[in-house]
């Protein structure tokens, strides 16, 4: 049973992690069909500027972390993506392949391809009892972190203008121009809190792992791309979901698996990722009306 | 003149609405109305030609600008936002306006204008009828206090009933003083309404009048259904519809 | 005596009109490949050119050959179809293993990979063959593969083929009684020389270009631009997609077999990343659409690579990692102002020396005669 407990944490910690990172990707591909490849380079230029201030005081070390992916993102789209708004799906998605590329290029080619270790504060690998578990203090943080996120991302879409404006854009783009939706708000926008997400994400992902590398952004971003396609391109809600499922098949598979067979965990998971894609093409919310335009 | 690629869906076309005044588009289908429509709200561009409300020249605004300007579109096939609620929809049709009390109080003037509105105001607008949905299209439009309103196919698949219920809502905004540029199918509809009318053929325009004068015209409704004037005509039906 | 001449007269004129027809077939044939043989005799002519060359040039020609090989197989799909696969480099990867435990010597296989089945312990093919079989391997993987990946939209076929390519490096990563694991696969013949490189850069021009000239490959192009269109015309896109997959896959192994026996030791992460960009980012600059596109660009990057990666060329310190920015700006930029890559998406054309001519000459500017000058 302990066990069992356990492992939930564990995976609720995953899916809350595995769903901000699908936020992010859904987010943009709402308002402008692009699934962004760099988004994991989001995480990993804020890693390195975590990196960069590392032992000064830790608020501040957060916040400029943040800033750094907000920044990274906007930058992004004003000079990747904008000129090729208009394109078609997968032009778009070969165009973030390529400023993915870019940004690891030039973090090797200024850091190194080395991982730079990190110093983290010692209350992170610390853990709590709670009820005769041990609860690593970071999977709390973590929950409750994407919590904190996901509500917050809700009540901005739900009950502010701009969130407003974001989601009939996501609807029907050219409709809400037509009304005076400013497109080129809306985009930066999206990107902005695509950021926001990716920065907070590379808090967790330093605090965990303790380094940063350039690679670092790829299996990210697989992990939000697989998962905003689980969910069904198109659905914020989505997206989310898809996350959590992937989180916790990831976990699940990790402990079903027999020693021998761990290597495959990631294997594994992305067979059933296809056989899910198989059944539902368009995701498991999915519909029709937004993937078909792919 | 408008192209779509190689295509090109107009040319020469030369139209003018004055405030206060109702003036129809009549044509077959794929005589390029609706392409119009976009093209003046700067989703499709143009070619060549001049757009100008009031004297000033809209050439090249994003649509954004557009609404700004004073122009607002009700769209072919009505374009509600169907993931948002219905009072979420008419928010967005005030998104140029920075006055709130102003956009609270012109709310509650389309609810008393389009009454079946209110009792779904938080429903999501997918969920209307194509009679509601078409009202709905109608009042977000307005909420932008709009000089010139183009109205694309209102009647498209709606009751007779419910058509009437939206010609009289026209009628109205005319009598107030906005000018409308309305597209129709149904030119019998349009011509009762109208003070002018333009017939659109195949991205050209080949008559255009007073709606008195036009609806006379026998072979009007020819051009409607594509035949030569003179020739064989379905006889019936049409005719009596017209009083 | 008239009636022999008549005959001769007839059977002179029979000859001459069968000519006749002979030269306009063949003129026609001429200009219908003229775009793939105008690939071939360039290559060819690098081929000749760097056979005069030092033995670097030689390979790094041969690993050139070897891409072209590649890019190529790439290109009749995603160039075709529409669809960018990611996943295409584990084409490449099967390639180049099952070349590896074809061919190598089976005393070898015995050291290095002691744990391997008997069976394929006894393996032992020519390297041909091994290549040939390699690639057909991969062919039989697309083919399985296609019936799920083939009918889903093309984002979603796109990260498909992603989670194929890490299931690949994944099993192949694990499976090291077989594959030797994460340290590799090593002794594989070194048998791979610039001549057939150029050769299998050949056969890849030549298939992807009858593939593209097909009625398969048009009808795929036509599902490229709009897939409802296609569909309502009654054209089955899955299998055209499969079709192209699988020929892709083909070629794309054939190459990876190439590389095996270019390189002699493989390993998982040979065929990642690393691959999937610098062949994306050949096809992508060169024009995703074009035959042409897939190898100038293979052509040009690889050049601009070796200049950039040299650093005793310019005698500056270059810094590694300099080529792969610079690389990763060009894709960037050819994607924002130039989508279609260099090609825009044309092929060679066929130019009529007469046209040529009559081109040249409208184009010279008219001579001017100044006042007071005799024509001399």
């Amino acid at each position: 049973m302990n066990l069992f407990l356990q492992s939930l944490i564990d995976a609720l910690s995953f899916a809350g992690v595995y769903a901000l990172i699908a936020l992010g990707i859904a987010l943009i591909f709402g308002v402008m069909n692009l699934v962004n490849f760099a988004h994991g380079e989001l995480v990993m230029v804020a890693g390195y500027v975590f990196f960069l201030l590392q032992g000064a005081p830790w608020p501040l070390v957060i916040v400029a972390t943040v800033c750094a992916a907000v920044i990274t993102a906007l930058l992004m789209e004003r000079v990747a993506f904008r000129p090729v708004r208009s394109a078609d799906p997968t032009t778009l998605l070969v165009t973030s392949f390529a400023v993915s590329f870019l940004l690891q290029s030039i973090a090797m080619l200024t850091m190194g391809a080395r991982p730079k270790s990190i110093e983290v504060p010692a209350f992170v690998g610390e853990s709590i009892a709670i009820g005769g578990l041990r609860v690593p203090k970071l999977e709390l943080v973590t929950i409750a972190l994407a919590f904190v996120l996901l509500m917050a991302l809700n009540v901005f879409l739900r009950r502010t203008a701009l969130g407003r404006q974001m989601r009939a854009a996501a609807e029907d783009f050219q409709m809400a121009r037509v009304l005076g939706v400013r497109a080129d708000t809306i985009v930066a926008m999206a990107f902005a809190l695509s950021g926001i997400l990716a920065g907070c994400l590379a808090v967790i992902y330093v605090a965990q792992t303790a380094s940063v590398s350039p690679v670092i952004g790829l299996q990210l971003v697989l992990i939000g791309f697989v998962s905003t396609v689980i969910g069904g391109l198109g659905s914020l809600e989505g997206a989310a979901i898809g996350g959590f499922v992937l989180g916790f098949l990831t976990v699940m598979i990790q402990t079903i698996l027999p020693p021998e067979l761990r290597g495959y965990r990631d294997a594994v998971v992305f067979a059933i990722v296809i056989t899910i894609l198989l059944i539902r093409p368009h995701g498991l919310l999915g519909s029709l009306r937004r993937s078909d335009y792919l | 003149m408008v192209r779509y690629g190689a295509v090109t869906a107009l040319h020469g076309i030369s139209l003018h609405v004055n405030a206060g005044e109702l003036v129809s588009v009549v044509g077959p289908n794929g005589a390029g109305k609706s392409t119009m429509l976009w093209a003046v709200m700067g989703t499709v561009p143009l070619k060549n030609g001049v757009i100008s409300l009031a004297g000033r020249s809209l050439a090249g605004m994003p649509p954004e600008n557009i609404v700004r300007s004073g122009i607002a579109l009700v769209p072919e096939r009505r374009h509600i936002f169907t993931q948002l609620s219905v009072l979420e929809n008419l928010l967005l049709g005030a998104t140029p306006r920075k006055d709130r009390a102003g956009v609270k109080a012109d709310i509650v003037r389309m609810l008393d204008l389009f009454p079946v509105l209110e009792t779904c105001l938080h429903t999501s607008a997918g969920k209307l009828s194509g009679g509601q949905q078409q009202q709905l299209a109608i009042a977000r439009a307005l909420l932008s206090r709009p000089r010139l309103l183009l109205v694309d196919e209102p009647s498209l698949g709606l009751a007779p009933i419910v058509t009437d219920k939206v010609y009289e809502v026209l009628q109205e905004l005319v009598r107030a003083g906005i000018a409308i540029l309305l597209i129709e199918q149904s030119s019998v509809r349009a011509l009762n309404i109208a003070d002018r009318v333009y017939l659109l053929r195949s991205g050209q325009i080949e008559r255009s009048g007073n709606a008195g004068d036009l609806r006379e015209a026998v072979d009007l409704e020819d051009s409607y259904f594509g035949f030569e004037s003179g020739v064989d005509r379905p006889s019936g039906g049409w005719h009596s519809e017209r009083s | 005596m008239a009636s022999s001449d008549r005959s001769g007269a007839r059977t002179i004129c029979d000859l001459m009109g069968k000519a006749a027809i002979f030269q306009r077939g063949f003129n026609q044939a001429w200009v219908w490949s003229w775009p793939a043989f105008a690939l071939v005799f360039l290559l060819g002519f690098i081929v000749f050119l760097a056979g005069a060359g030092s033995p670097y040039l030689q390979r790094t020609v041969t690993a050139m050959l070897i891409n072209v090989c590649i890019v190529v197989g790439f290109y009749l799909f995603v160039g075709n179809s529409g669809i960018f696969s990611f996943g295409h480099i584990s084409f490449v990867a099967i390639g180049a293993y099952v070349s590896g435990l074809l061919t190598i010597a089976p005393d070898t296989k015995h050291i290095l990979l002691p744990n391997l089945p008997a069976v394929m312990a006894g393996w032992e093919l020519s390297t041909p063959a091994g290549i040939a079989v390699g690639g057909l391997a991969a062919a039989a993987m697309a083919a399985v593969l296609a019936v799920p990946l083939m009918r889903m939209s093309g984002i979603g076929a796109s990260i498909a083929t992603l989670g194929v390519l890490i299931i690949v490096i994944v099993v192949i990563g694990n499976l090291t009684s077989i594959t030797g694991g994460l340290s590799g696969m090593l002794g594989l013949p070194l048998d791979t020389t610039m001549s057939s490189a150029l050769l299998c850069a050949c056969i890849a021009i030549a298939g992807a270009y009858i593939f593209q000239r097909s009625g398969s490959g048009l009808l795929l192009r036509a599902s490229r631009e709009d897939v409802a269109a296609a569909t309502s015309l009654g054209i089955n896109i899955w299998r055209e997609r499969s079709i192209a997959f699988v020929l892709s896959a083909f070629l794309t192994g054939l190459g990876g077999g190439l590389f095996g026996h270019f390189v002699g030791a493989i390993n998982p992460d040979a065929f990642y990343v690393g691959m999937t960009v610098t062949v994306s980012a050949m096809l992508i600059i060169g024009g995703v659409r074009s035959l042409t596109g897939a190898v100038l660009g293979t052509i040009l990057v690889s050049a601009l690579t070796e200049i950039l990666g040299n650093t005793a060329l310019f005698h500056l310190p270059i810094p590694p990692g300099v080529s792969t920015v610079a690389l990763a700006t060009l894709m960037l930029g050819i994607l924002i102002f130039r989508p279609q890559g260099i090609t825009s998406g044309a092929e060679l054309k066929w130019v009529d020396p007469r046209g040529l001519g009559a081109w040249l000459s409208s184009r010279l500017p008219a001579a001017r005669v100044r006042p007071g000058e005799s024509g001399r």
